[in-house]
């Protein structure tokens, strides 16, 4: 084959070949679309194809557009622990489209975690920008499915007793960062930015208070704020008394301001990104019922209520015979996620403004022959774990100081 | 009645579309804003077979978004999913042979078609291996053996 590459004015290579008669060229414009729209394991695998190729796809401004341009197509992360197993599973599926009519058989997308790290450990946070945060009361593992990599932080110096962690993403400076906080005793929140020759930095000027549990997870990150529900100690004569209230981390500036709840008494230990919005849930069985913070500019909270036209939470759903619990709200197109597992995979999409519900069975993924070919012993324990609107991320864990694995294979469930 | 747009492919041969359709095309949207397109619009780097399928393309998806929106009133609860029919027109529309696949990607970039660039792309990557990318893109291998093992080596988690 006769093939001739040139130098093009403006540095972009075009490469020719004679052997069709045509040329066809690959402009480095065109390449970079091309790499951008490829799932994660693609663009890795592509990295063999040249050194062109290659240092396209590692640099950190392809890195930073191929996150945003993979969040246009969301994915829920079933996270499946079976720690008796020793294992972990996360599958990915595609959000809203079903298998079927998918670009990318996402579904196929299974990576193993057979090692002790996440195993003994809770999510502490959701999918923010593609990586997940998994940790117990003494350490922090910040996982990336996408890339299979995972990193468990250095120890917190000064020591952190009852570790509460979350994480945040910078869109500005398009920075990660992980916020940790004391959930026993009254000390400085820690910082540590994902990043190389990294440290646990310790925060300034932060109000003492204690992070509280929702959920399993402490935070919620949303456009490069942290919240959290928190109490704050205040002394009334010769006790201490608590206020229930929001915690906001701005994780560029790193400075903490506090909200004052909803009143409401209904409250209920579970934070939502509701329309790019912090929104507090309410416990309420025939509805969605949360409180929006600063809608419309306005520092204020407003209450939303949506009925269900099928049982909401913790109910019995007579059509599907499954539980349903609110999982969260597509970020793009602001539905209802119901998930659950019995048997298989459900997932219920609800869209509160056209009043439309799509119900996807993922079938295959979760009967026993499932669980057999995974490995996981039958009868052992196992709890799911959803992240919604998770987005794949090339981001490399390799130069972020601590302990590093590369966790996982893939395999194929049918 | 309509505006009409009128392309010239790369042979000359005119096409004359609605403005509606033309609009699809980011590049031909400035051109409108701009009032520009008077006497036609010349594709120099578009052929007769390529431009022909690009307008088909938007064609359907002005009428199927013209549908969507006429439907919208229609409330069925755990209704079936509209978008299915578009995306097996979608996938039928890409069943071309690589050179047609090729120049529809390097037409959807041209004209910026969001669509049909994300549609042409996946189709042109998916299921490829490496060889198979370099031999379509005309991609000269750059790498030395050992440097190509150490790059699968590193990343041998994507090959699997």
């Amino acid at each position: 084959m006769d093939i001739r590459e040139e130098e093009t004015g403006d540095g972009e290579r075009r490469i020719q070949s004679k052997e069709d008669g045509k040329f066809s060229e690959l402009t480095l414009d065109l390449t970079l679309e091309i790499l951008l729209r490829l799932p994660a394991k693609s663009a890795v695998r592509f990295r063999c194809v040249s050194k062109l190729w290659s240092s396209i796809t590692t640099r950190p401004e392809f890195i930073r557009s191929f996150a945003i341009q993979s969040s246009k197509q969301p994915c829920l992360l079933a996270c499946v622990d079976a720690s008796l197993s020793g294992k972990r599973l996360f599958i990915s599926l595609p959000q809203h489209v079903h298998p079927d009519e998918s670009d990318y058989s996402y579904v196929d997308r299974l990576e193993h975690c057979e090692v002790n790290a996440l195993v003994d450990d809770e999510p502490m946070s959701e999918s923010v920008h593609g990586l997940v945060c998994f940790g117990n009361f003494n350490r922090i593992v910040v996982w990336n499915p996408s890339m299979r990599q995972h990193v468990t932080l250095p120890e917190l110096e000064p020591r952190v007793r009852y570790i509460r962690s979350c994480l945040g993403y910078d869109p500005v400076s398009d920075k990660y960062k992980v916020l940790c906080i004391s959930g026993k005793r009254c000390q400085d929140p820690l910082v540590f930015t994902l990043g190389p020759q990294e440290s646990w930095r310790v925060t300034q000027n932060s109000p003492r208070h204690f992070p509280t549990n929702t959920m399993g997870r402490i935070g919620i990150c949303i456009n490069g704020h942290v919240y959290y529900q928190a109490t704050i100690p205040y002394k009334v004569d010769n006790s201490y008394e608590e206020e229930k209230l929001l915690m906001s981390f701005d994780v560029r500036y790193e400075k903490f301001s506090t909200i004052e709840k909803p009143a409401d008494p209904t409250l209920r230990n579970f934070l939502l990104n509701y329309e790019g919005k912090i929104a507090w849930g309410c416990t309420s069985f025939s509805s969605i019922r949360f409180w929006v913070w600063g809608e419309g500019e306005k520092q204020e909270w407003s209450l939303r209520n949506f009925i269900l036209p099928f049982p909401g939470f913790r109910q019995r759903d007579p059509v599907f015979e499954c539980l349903l619990e609110l999982k969260g709200i597509t970020h793009d197109t602001g539905e209802f996620i119901f998930a659950t597992m019995h048997d298989a995979f459900y997932v219920l999409y609800y869209d509160p403004k056209r009043e439309r519900a799509k119900w996807i069975e993922y079938e295959g993924i979760g009967d026993q022959e499932f669980w057999i070919r995974n490995g996981i012993l039958r009868g052992t324990y196992y709890s799911v774990d959803w992240f919604p609107n998770h987005s794949e991320s090339l981001m490399s864990l390799d130069n972020v100081p601590g302990l590093h694995g590369v966790l996982g294979r893939s395999g194929h469930p049918g | 009645m309509s505006k009409k747009i009128i392309f010239e492919s790369s042979e000359g041969e005119s096409f004359e579309v609605d403005e509606a359709v033309a609009l699809e095309c980011q590049t031909i949207k400035n051109m409108i804003e701009d009032d520009c397109t008077d006497g036609g619009i010349p594709l120099a780097n578009v052929n007769s077979a390529t431009l022909t399928k690009v307008i088909d393309y938007c064609k359907k998806h002005v009428e199927a978004a013209a549908a969507a929106e006429a439907n919208a009133g229609d409330k069925d609860i755990y209704g079936a999913n509209k978008d299915i029919e578009l995306k097996t027109w979608d996938e039928e529309f890409v069943k071309v042979d690589q050179p047609l696949l090729f120049d529809l990607m390097l037409a959807a970039n041209f004209l910026i078609i969001p669509g049909l660039l994300d549609l042409t792309c996946k189709t042109m990557m998916r299921g490829k291996t490496v060889l198979q990318i370099r031999e379509i893109f005309h991609i000269k291998k750059d790498y030395t053996d050992a440097e190509e093992a150490e790059v699968r080596k590193e990343n041998a988690w994507a090959f699997e």
